[in-house]
Formats: structure tokens, C-alpha cells, sequence
């Protein structure tokens, strides 16, 4: 459980609040690059609770600017970006992507006005098919994190991005949870198929050992954490899971491999960025569908009315995220003819959008969410006495990766020890 | 008594000698990763307190604010106010016993 003040200092992401501020030190992907073609339609968004419109100017760049203009505060959604910026339609204000006013034509031709009027605008990067945008002091623009996934060529990896109908952290915290693959996630049918980015078994391994023991190793970036499940006389399951603060994590696989940001919307709503790669091969013919609906692009209205372009699967807690009780008996534990994905999002959205963790009874499988809950409240502290956090200058510290695997080693420090560099990128990938 | 940092003790029931387990543990922990589990024994203890809260048994209220109290305490690393917190809380169970 967690105390009223310190989950809403964990949930509040305003500007501001402390997880507002830690969260502002960081690179945050924002939308998909194809999302925006150049001279396109601009986007609107909401990140951190501060709404924006992203759009790429005619050379290419992209620019994220407050989503009001500075002139009368119209939306410059409704903009025409066109000839490198974009022009407010109220009254033809036009902004650079640096959020420079370079047009003005509802003033005199002789005023200087133009050269004094600036619309809030945030740096941003490009990197594995994300956009990026960091909005924290200009002073301390961070490294960029080198994640193995950002490293691999094009065509090995696919981002996917979706809304997630709750706060942040409870999303973060069911992909940091382990136990739960034994039971939300379950197949009923034995005739179902291992997946396949896990090791062969894998599926029986989650079935033969419900309550794995976890272990959680404190780590620069943030930790990473082993589930351990007994498979036999001396044979274990490891699962070998890394959380990236503050908000990052990779579960484990063996092959095609997985890694999800979440990125708050607001306190209410958030949306992950989904990420599928392989570090060897392309990636094959739907090898990069989310694990679960297909989502696609949508206007989706906020809780205070405000709209913001998204995508949006079509299971959502309207249609019970398609809940089918004889699918339930039969078939899949959960019940929802889905996957993962789409069942989380079931488990997490419907706990309230911030859910009220003065009230939860935690057990030993949960380690890993109170290691993520007390290393983030120390940051927040930390911060609060002016010590910046390490992981944004150390960009190289997020060149880790995942593992699951079969060992005879029950120690988890031990096993830690014998992968080393398994966990770590090799160095010629960091060097890309 | 099993004085392993890294072991999470098995807290079944909310008495003075699972207390007692737990302060040896708290006071054996010199890693933030070891207070991690501390906290998931304070969690244990604090849901058997709640659970008593729930079924309105006398004095439960207080059992659950101290352990809610070391709970956090253990969370900010500050271990020996943690422990006064847990001594305190084993007085309380002694003084329901006598009752």
C-alpha cells in the first residue's frame, strides 16, 4: 500500500508537481514520425497535463508548440502549415517550429511586433520512428537514452503507440509484474502455441509455477528484477525483467523482442509506445502486430473535454473489452479473445483512472512495483533538493536488455553475475 | 531466526514474534534492495492490521497507523524510527493479550 500524499506525488504529472518535474528531465516520444508528414495536417496533444500541437514544416523538422496561439488563444489545430510554419486561421499569426512568430500580417507591415512575440515551443529529436519532445529546463536538455531498441536498423523494429484509459503508473506497474502472466495472460487450450519470442515451454513453465519468486536488483537506470519459477528437481524459469525510470521497462524474450514507454497524458490518461525488434533479422509479416487488437487512428475526447489525435483499439471498457464468459471457460483465463495488450489495458483502466493505493494488500510477488514506487518517491525527493536525476546525462546507462531463460541457478544475484553481458548491449550496437 | 537480507519472511499472522522476525530483518538490511522486502513484510503486516480494522476489532486502528507508520519510515530508509515504531506496536499486541 501506499500512503494518499506519496500516490499522488507519484501520479500528478502537471507542471509543477513532483512526478511532473522528474518526468520534464527526461527525452518523452510523443507521436510516431509517420504520423506526420511534412506540410501535413497538425496534431493534437496533450503530454504532462500541457496541451500541444505537433506538426513537421516543409523542410522536414518537426515542431511542438503550446497548442494556443500566444495572439487571441485559438487552437492552432485549426492551422495551415504551410511554407515552414504554421499559420493560425483566427488571424494569419504564423510559427516556425521553434515557436518563432515569423509572419504577422494582421499588423501594420511596419510594427516589429512579430520579432517580440515567441509561442511556447519544445525541443525535439527523431529516433526510431518516435518523435521525441523534452520540456524540462532548457539549461539541462539530457543525453538521448540509448535503448536497445532505438539502436537497431529500420526494419527490424516497429512502434506501435496506444491510449491508455488510466494514469500512468498503474499501467507502468502491471508491466513490472510478473506474476500476473500466470493467470491474466493464461491459455486454457494446450493446443495453443508457445509465443513465439518466448523460450519453447514457456507456456507450460507459467502454468507449472503461479507464485514466482522475485527478486530485485537496484541498477543505475532503475533495477532490473528476476522471477524466478521452479520447473523441475534444480531447474528454473528465469525471468529477467528491467524497469528504466521513470517510466520504461522490457519484458522478457528470448527472440523478438519487446519494450514499452509510458508516457502521461495527463493524470488521468496516458498512451504506451509499444515497441517490437529484433536484433539479427527484419522483422517478418506480423511479427510487429500488437499483441493484441489493431488500434488505429482516433480523435479522443479527455475528461475535461479537451481532444487530442490518438490511436485507440477497439476494445475499451464500453464493450467490456469484449468479454465472452464462454471464451472464459474454455479457452483463455480472461476471458477477453485478445492478448496481452488489450487484457491489461482491461485490468488497469478499470481500477479508476488514478487508482487508490491506500487501499491495496500487497503480496510477496509485488517486490517489483514497491522498488519502482520507493525509487521514484527518492527521486522526487532528491530533486526537490536539487539533485537532478543520474539516468538523463547517462544516456548509455539504458543500453541494457532482457532475458528469459533456463537455469539450475536459484540465486538470483548469482545468475546476475553469469549474464552479465548477456544483459548488457554489445558494444559494437551502442556504437551505431 | 533466518537473518538473510535477501529472504522475505512468511508473515502469517499479525503477533510479536513475526514482529520481532521482521525488526531482526529490518536491523540486518543495509541495501535499499533489502528494504524493498522489508516493506513487503510491513505490507504483510499492515494487511492482517487492515483486515482486522475491517472486521472492527478493538484497538486494530492503532495497530494499522503504527505499521503504516513503519511502513513509510522503512520506504524513506529510516530504519531505526522504523523499529520504534515496530517496539511500540509489539506493546500494543502484549497489552491485547492481557486484555
Amino acid at each position: 500500500m501506499l500512503s494518499e500524499r506519496d500516490n499522488e506525488r507519484l501520479t500528478r504529472v502537471g507542471p509543477g508537481t513532483p512526478m511532473g518535474e522528474l518526468f520534464r528531465r527526461y527525452w518523452l516520444p510523443c507521436v510516431l514520425s509517420s504520423e506526420l508528414p511534412a506540410d501535413g495536417p497538425p496534431l493534437r496533444l496533450r503530454l504532462l497535463g500541457e496541451d500541444l500541437v505537433a506538426f513537421r514544416d516543409s523542410n522536414g523538422e518537426v515542431g511542438v508548440l503550446e497548442a494556443y496561439c500566444p495572439h487571441r488563444r485559438a487552437l492552432l489545430f485549426w492551422g495551415r502549415n504551410e511554407e515552414c510554419g504554421l499559420r493560425c486561421v483566427y488571424h494569419g499569426w504564423k510559427f516556425d517550429v521553434r515557436g518563432r512568430c515569423v509572419d504577422m500580417p494582421s499588423e501594420p507591415a511596419s510594427s516589429n511586433f512579430k520579432s517580440k512575440v515567441q509561442a511556447k515551443a519544445y525541443p525535439t529529436r527523431e529516433r526510431a520512428g518516435l518523435v521525441w519532445v523534452y520540456m524540462g529546463p532548457g539549461e539541462l536538455e539530457p543525453d538521448f537514452p540509448q535503448y536497445e531498441w532505438t539502436l537497431v536498423p529500420e526494419g527490424q523494429r516497429v512502434v506501435r503507440k496506444w491510449f491508455q484509459d488510466s494514469n500512468w503508473l498503474q499501467s507502468l506497474e502491471g508491466d513490472i509484474d510478473t506474476a500476473h502472466v500466470s493467470f491474466l495472460h493464461r491459455s486454457l487450450d494446450p493446443s495453443t502455441p508457445d509465443t513465439a519470442k518466448f523460450l519453447p515451454g514457456s507456456r507450460r513453465y507459467f502454468a507449472l509455477d503461479k507464485s514466482p519468486r522475485l527478486t530485485v536488483h537496484e541498477t543505475q537506470y532503475g533495477f532490473v528484477y528476476g522471477g524466478r519459477r521452479t520447473i523441475g528437481p534444480d531447474q528454473y524459469y528465469w525471468r529477467l525483467t528491467q524497469w528504466l525510470a521513470p517510466s520504461s521497462s522490457q519484458t522478457p524474450s528470448t527472440y523478438t523482442r519487446n519494450a514499452r514507454i509510458l508516457v502521461p497524458i495527463d493524470d488521468y490518461t496516458s498512451f504506451s509506445c509499444g515497441v517490437t525488434y529484433n536484433l539479427q533479422r527484419p522483422l517478418e509479416a506480423g511479427e510487429g502486430e500488437i499483441s493484441g487488437r489493431p488500434v488505429r487512428p482516433q480523435r479522443i475526447r479527455l475528461r475535461d473535454g479537451y481532444i487530442i489525435d490518438g490511436w485507440v483499439s477497439e476494445l475499451t471498457r464500453d464493450n467490456d473489452y469484449g468479454l465472452d464468459r464462454e471464451f472464459q471457460r474454455t479457452k483463455k483465463f480472461s476471458g477477453i479473445d485478445s492478448g496481452p495488450v488489450d487484457e491489461d489495458r482491461a485490468m488497469t483502466e478499470t481500477m479508476g483512472p488514478i487508482v487508490d493505493r491506500s487501499k491495496e494488500h500487497l503480496g510477496t510477488s509485488d517486490v517489483a512495483i514497491i522498488a519502482a514506487r520507493r525509487r521514484l518517491l527518492r527521486m522526487l525527493r532528491e530533486l526537490e533538493q536539487g539533485i537532478e536525476p543520474y539516468g538523463p546525462h547517462h544516456g548509455e546507462i539504458f543500453a541494457v536488455r532482457s532475458l528469459d531463460l533456463i537455469s539450475p541457478e536459484a540465486e538470483f544475484e548469482t545468475l546476475l553475475a553469469q549474464y552479465a553481458g548477456d544483459l548488457r548491449i554489445e558494444a559494437e550496437l551502442t556504437a551505431r | 531466526m533466518n537473518l538473510d537480507p535477501m529472504h522475505v519472511v512468511r508473515v502469517e499472522e499479525l503477533a510479536p514474534a513475526t514482529v520481532e522476525t521482521v525488526i531482526a530483518q529490518i536491523e540486518a538490511s543495509t541495501t535499499a534492495d533489502h528494504l524493498v522486502y522489508r516493506e513487503s513484510e510491513l505490507d504483510a503486516l499492515w494487511s492482517l492490521a487492515d483486515m482486522a480494522v475491517r472486521r472492527s476489532e478493538p484497538g486494530a486502528v492503532v495497530l494499522r497507523q503504527l505499521l503504516w507508520s513503519a511502513h513509510d519510515l522503512v520506504g524513506e530508509g529510516r530504519c531505526h524510527e522504523a523499529v520504534a515504531e515496530l517496539r511500540r506496536l509489539i506493546a500494543e499486541l502484549g497489552r491485547r493479550e492481557v486484555a
